[in-house]
């Protein structure tokens, strides 16, 4: 039985805010919302997850996903159709490959000649050694099957290579084509999704058996007495001929019904999300430049003990600056509305009673590292990553148009106090004047002067800790203004080193 | 508004289900022993003791009828494989809901 994947194939450091938000790996976004088994399935919610979508294709996504949600023991059998399947990674991109290339023996005169005067040869050749030759002249006739079989070799092999050992998928991935054929829908997508199956005029999951059982014809070469069926009747060719056959029927339809597939188990597992989670809410997309929120919590924080706070703010040439003590919760809060952000536009549903945004796209600094490989510090790549969201927030070819709303967590930390303070006015002036929005969290106080001469675009937001009875006291809850509470010194004479009174006075 | 089914109590049916088909499973391997061995005996009596078609008519019958046994029985082993399967995706959403969602199967 396979594992439910957490995505860490997809894992990619360069992407605007996958690997800020968790979106893949242990632990991920991914991981919670993923219940698809088939490569092609995650790879489709990994998709949607990575790339926001436009706001019809949204809606079309919920209202299938709420029609799955409420079929919960059909998409309990599916899954465990899912469960059943062993898939070997690169399969499905072979048998594709396969798909492109010329067929191996319709085309060729010899070949399809082969394929009956081989085994004509063979009954007079053995009909001979019983009645006339000696075996060693009845022989001589099985030379041109030799031949015909060398002649192709080449061909046989790739095309082996391609779709070796995948019958065993190929079944699998029937039996879950034909739990989706069998199954009436409502929504607009899904019937067309289950439309799309029948597109070759067989049912889509009986033209896989076919393909399936033709290549396990075809893996009956790793059988060592295989050459009593090829000096027969050409076994190769025939299968060949087979393949080809199939290929010739059904090639336009293959790549759409594994399309569909994808799809099915990527709103499946939406739809799963869904079910789960009755209290999160369907997030609306608007044509205003604003977005407001209620009650948005992080998705892979437990209900018990995650905080949810509210967000309005405009998304033209805006930013809220987020002051804060350490371990405040203001990266928390930065996830928190970068993946619910991700979901909303991927057509999932969102962990909030209600959600109100316009189309966006999310760029994060958040987790920038050094890389030796690359010869590059931490405060460079940091620059780096500032640069891509600069360049992306000034020049919307880079977006497709779509707005950035941007999640900057301790912008330019590497460097010395002044220079920070320095870049990071700078660069939240130069983002404003882009008409960038987004939320910016940081521990240089000073920046909260800014909002006084931002004509209301700046906005000063606080997560404040308090101390009591030598315990800090979290609430995580967004209040308006600067921080006022410091908490550092106190964690780190909890941590041993020691930070006399005088030392903080001074 | 769908509400959150009881994935406990859907795992523990599906576990009741799927055990059941795993006896029957095994009491049929027994009678496809069984059923072989008769086979044998049956062919060789036949061959024996009966004209050549009444020979062939019961090795063909025997034969058939022990090839449905063994796709009965293929059968109710992706059955019972499949209730099992059942069991521990609900299993898993059990565990989810309680997030263990670390909790792979």
């Amino acid at each position: 039985m396979t594992a439910i994947g957490d995505g860490a194939t997809f894992i990619d450091v360069g992407h605007p805010y996958s690997y800020d938000l968790d979106l893949f790996g242990p632990f991920s976004l991914f991981q919670k919302v993923n219940r698809g088994h088939t490569s092609i399935g995650q790879a489709r919610l990994a998709e949607w997850l990575q790339n926001p979508v436009d706001t019809a294709s949204i809606l079309h996504r919920q209202a299938a996903a709420e029609e799955l949600a409420a079929l919960t023991d059909w998409q309990h059998e599916l899954r465990a159709y899912g469960a059943a399947l062993k898939e070997t990674p690169g399969q499905i991109a072979r048998l594709s490959q396969w798909l492109q290339q010329p067929p191996v023996v319709v085309g060729h005169p010899w070949r399809q000649l082969a394929l009956w005067a081989a085994p004509v040869l063979f009954v007079v050749a053995v009909g001979l050694w019983i009645f006339v030759w000696p075996w060693y002249m009845a022989f001589w006739l099985l030379l041109p099957a030799g031949l015909w079989l060398r002649q192709a070799l080449d061909d046989v092999q790739r095309l082996h290579l391609q779709t070796g050992q995948v019958s065993d998928t190929l079944r699998h991935y029937a039996d879950l084509l034909r739990q989706i054929e069998g199954q009436p829908f409502s929504s607009e997508r899904m019937k067309e999704l289950r439309e799309q199956l029948h597109t070759g005029g067989t049912p889509a999951s009986e033209a896989i058996r076919q393909l399936a059982y033709r290549v396990s014809q075809l893996d009956v070469r790793y059988n060592m007495f295989v050459f009593l069926l090829e000096f027969s009747v050409v076994w190769d060719l025939q299968q060949a001929y087979r393949l080809d056959k199939w290929k010739a029927r059904y090639r336009e339809s293959l790549p759409q019904w594994f399309e569909a597939l994808a799809e099915v188990e990527a709103l499946v597992s939406i739809g799963n999300l869904r079910l789960n989670h009755p209290g999160w809410s369907w997030p609306q997309v608007h044509d205003a430049s604003q977005i407001e929120a209620i009650a948005l919590g992080h998705p892979l924080i437990a209900a018990a003990k995650r905080v949810s706070n509210d967000l309005v703010m405009p998304t033209y040439g805006h930013i809220q600056l987020l002051t804060g003590s350490n371990m405040a919760g203001k990266s928390t809060w930065l996830r928190t509305v970068g993946t619910n952000m991700v979901l909303a536009l991927a057509g999932a549903p969102v962990c909030a009673s209600r959600l109100l945004l316009p189309q966006m796209q999310v760029y994060t600094s958040m987790r920038t590292q050094d890389a030796l490989h690359e010869s590059t510090s931490s405060f460079y790549a940091e620059l780096k990553r500032l640069k891509f969201i600069i360049e992306a927030v000034e020049d919307p070819t880079k977006t497709a148009g779509r707005p950035v709303f941007f999640l900057l967590d301790e912008i330019l930390k590497g460097t010395n106090s002044r220079d920070r303070h320095t870049g990071a006015k700078a660069l939240i002036r130069q983002l404003m004047e882009s008409n960038g929005a987004g939320i910016i969290a940081t521990h240089d106080l000073e920046l909260g002067a800014m909002e006084a001469v931002s004509d209301g675009r700046i906005e000063n937001w606080a997560i404040e800790v308090a101390i009591a009875n030598g315990q800090l006291v979290f609430d995580y809850r967004l209040k308006r203004g600067v921080s006022k509470s410091f908490n550092a010194t106190h964690l780190m004479r909890e941590m041993g080193i020691r930070i006399s009174d005088d030392m903080v006075a001074e | 508004m769908n509400t959150i089914p009881d994935y406990a109590t859907r795992a523990s049916q599906f576990e009741h289900e799927s055990e059941r088909k795993q006896r029957r499973y095994e009491r049929l391997a027994w009678m496809r022993l069984l059923a072989f061995i008769l086979l044998v005996a049956g062919v060789i009596l036949a061959w024996r003791e009966a004209l050549w078609w009444g020979g062939l008519s019961v090795t063909v019958a025997g034969i058939a009828g022990f090839a449905a046994l063994i796709r009965r029985h293929g059968r109710l082993q992706e059955q019972a494989q499949h209730l099992q399967r059942l069991q521990l995706l609900n299993e898993y959403e059990a565990r989810s809901l309680a997030h263990n969602d670390d909790s792979h199967w």
